[in-house]
């Protein structure tokens, strides 16, 4: 799961800012980031930094348009600290009445700036204990409006640094439980009194208040709420798998598939349906991959409840991705259908959707309009969306996408010893991969799983694979004869030979296995056809399973082919 | 509905293979049956894992997909028979009898 953000694949950890007294910073980061759990820091050398790190991009509060703004998320890992420790060196503290003024003055606009955002504020000063003078560090405590537990010493002697830090990351640990605490409940009260006006608010307080409870490492608060956003499953899934309820996170799983399966969408757009759901499965197929190796083994997991039943398929990862594989084939085919469907599609290529960006908000689009320096995203239509996402569509390969799914089952079948199932697979990557005009790599699939179905007897599995076989041998040929490669001679051990009379005489290997599965032989019953003398021609079919074939035409080929002919209803004789 | 019924002989080779849906579904539903026979194999190699179904005849649903559930039994003369089904939540009972009577047919 490599490729997806780090905040959507493991939980949030805490983040405090350092400012001030930077050659302390270094041994600090270390040491926070050895706790349990880790506390992650910004570095921040001069006051000014941070007071530009915490302004808001704007002054005025203007209610949420949509779920979650894109960068959310990331930017609470990385960018917004829950504490802010200034260090202040003792010398300056206790320094000059210009010192003690400027010390003032950082302090004051530090508050300001943190204000805003309800930031925890740690104050620490560096220096030997036994040079401080208890007044002025009250003082000090008193001007930035913090109580004695957040007012600590930093001894940085190596004989009582490993006590400063202890002291340090303990403050912070509280501090950092209490900043996420107070957001989420915050939060938490809009949500009880009701204050939002669409359910997309309500969604949206919701996910926020989980992933606070996910900071604290409240996981049952998390999941609570998690549960109430719904739209939020991968974090829902996540958390169940962390908790090793595999049991809980199959049934989330299914029952979220259940609820969003069926749509009723115009059919222009119902490829976007079909990729989400494709989506969906991959995510949770690399989920439940990802977690396997920590999870006990299905076979001991209770399967589901009376309500519910499990099938033990639903803990393969391997099930997944091929409901994931068989979507992205959904979506494909339906794509092309509103391609071709769209008779005014040159219109969609009149460069309207080149303008066309992510919004501010997930899940968004609108158009980006440029004046000189300034731009603006404008608002879309429905139908400039739908324009907008078939020119996307159109230019992207989803048969790489299938066939990289399908190759993940044939994996996973194959290591487990399923070698029909991975069979299965195979030949669907193949199909892939004709359909590509890959016909080497069509052809080694193909090979392996007419084998299979030969050793067995699945004669018309063979059948379908060895009319792919031809097709592929064909096509090579055809390549061959254009790049000047020399012609393959034979095929699964039947010999090919193509004579200067420009006949074609097939000659089959009495032992080779080929034998039991030819279908069709043909027997003349004269030594010598004459022009217009009766002949008697018999056409053998054979095939080993009981059912009885209605042939209702038969098509008679003559290497000059316009001496073919047709025979059509012709009565049967018994 | 049942949409596919396959007898499979004791080398995994079909013996005989119905289905009735529309004939572009035939050749899928019989990828389906051969599929299904590794996890007969899996079910017979592994008696531990099959639990309680392990001394029977009936091997319960064999594995499910998007559209079909797949349902085997094994003879004494390990002969299979696979019945394939659109219906997604079929009761046992039903599909043991089901098999029951193949076997009678089949005997």
């Amino acid at each position: 799961m490599e490729e997806y953000p780090e905040e959507l694949r493991s939980p949030p950890v805490a983040l405090v800012a350092l400012v001030g007294c930077s050659e302390q910073h270094g041994a600090i980061i270390t040491h926070l980031l050895s706790q349990q759990p880790p506390i992650n820091t910004l570095a921040l050398p001069e006051f000014a930094q941070l007071t530009h790190l915490l302004q808001r991009s704007s002054s005025s509060y203007s209610p949420p348009t949509g779920f979650l703004k894109r960068d959310w998320l990331a930017k609470h890992r990385t960018k917004i600290p829950a504490v802010v420790a200034a260090f202040f060196s003792w010398d300056h503290v206790s320094g000059d009445p210009a010192q003690w003024v400027q010390v003032c003055s950082d302090l004051d606009d530090l508050k300001a700036s943190i204000r805003p955002r309800n930031t925890k504020l740690l104050l620490a000063v560096v220096g030997k204990s036994e040079d401080i003078s208890e007044d002025r560090l009250l003082a000090l405590g008193k001007r930035a409006e913090v109580d004695s537990k957040s007012l600590l010493l930093y001894n940085p002697d190596p004989s009582q640094l490993d006590n400063s830090l202890q002291r340090l990351s303990a403050r912070f640990s509280e501090l950092g439980a209490t900043f996420y605490k107070d957001e989420g409940r915050r939060i938490k009260a809009r949500i009880e009194k009701k204050n939002f006006s669409t359910p997309d608010l309500q969604v949206h307080y919701c996910f926020k208040v989980a992933v606070y409870a996910e900071f604290q490492r409240d996981w049952a608060e998390a999941l609570r709420f998690y549960e109430d956003a719904y739209h939020a499953l991968l974090g829902i899934c996540t958390l169940l798998l962390h908790g090793g309820k595999l049991n809980e996170a199959v049934a989330w799983f299914r029952q979220h598939i259940e609820s969003y399966k069926t749509l009723d969408a115009p059919p222009e757009v119902i490829f976007l349906h079909w990729e989400w759901l494709s989506r969906q499965f991959l995510v949770f197929a690399e989920l439940l991959d990802s977690s396997s190796a920590t999870l006990p083994s299905a076979s001991s997991q209770p399967l589901g409840t009376a309500n519910q039943p499990l099938n033990e398929w639903e803990f393969h990862p391997a099930y997944y991705y091929q409901s994931a594989a068989q979507y992205m084939k959904e979506k494909r085919s339906a794509l092309e259908l509103a391609v071709s469907n769209s008779e005014t599609f040159n219109e969609y290529d009149d460069g309207s959707a080149e303008s066309v960006v992510p919004s501010v908000y997930i899940g968004q689009f609108g158009r980006l309009l440029e004046q000189g320096d300034d731009s603006a995203i404008q608002p879309i239509t429905d139908d400039e969306y739908t324009r907008y996402v078939i020119a996307e569509g159109k230019g992207f390969q989803d048969s790489f996408e299938i066939i990289a799914l399908l190759k993940k089952c044939n994996e996973m079948h194959s290591n487990r010893k399923f070698q029909r199932m991975g069979s299965l697979y195979a030949f669907q990557i193949s199909r892939e991969n004709f359909s590509l005009g890959d016909f080497r790599n069509a052809k080694q699939f193909f090979d392996g799983v007419a084998n299979l179905c030969r050793q067995e007897g699945w004669v018309t599995l063979l059948w379908e694979v060895l009319g792919y076989l031809r097709e592929c041998s064909r096509k090579q040929e055809i390549f061959a004869f254009i790049s000047g490669e020399s012609r393959p001679e034979t095929l699964n051990g039947l010999d090919l030979k193509v004579t200067g009379d420009n006949t074609l005489h097939l000659e089959i290997d009495l032992v080779s296995p080929l034998r039991s599965v030819l279908l069709a032989s043909v027997a003349f019953h004269e030594k010598i056809l004459k022009s217009g003398v009766s002949s008697s021609i018999t056409i053998s079919l054979l095939s080993p399973l009981p059912l009885s074939f209605e042939i209702d035409q038969l098509e008679v080929q003559f290497n000059q082919s316009q001496c073919n002919f047709i025979i059509m209803n012709a009565q049967k004789v018994h | 509905m049942i949409v596919c019924v396959a007898v499979v002989g004791h080398q995994n080779n079909p013996l005989y293979i119905q289905s009735f849906t529309d004939a572009d579904d035939a050749l899928k539903l019989h990828h389906i049956v051969h599929c299904s026979l590794d996890v007969v194999d899996e079910r017979v190699n592994n008696p531990k894992k099959s639990g309680p179904t392990l001394n029977e005849t009936f091997l319960g649903l064999l594995y499910p997909t998007e559209n079909y559930n797949v349902y085997g039994y094994l003879t004494n003369t390990k002969v299979k028979f696979i019945l394939v089904t659109t219906d997604l939540d079929v009761r046992d009972a039903d599909v043991r009898n089901a098999h029951h009577k193949q076997n009678q047919h089949h005997v």
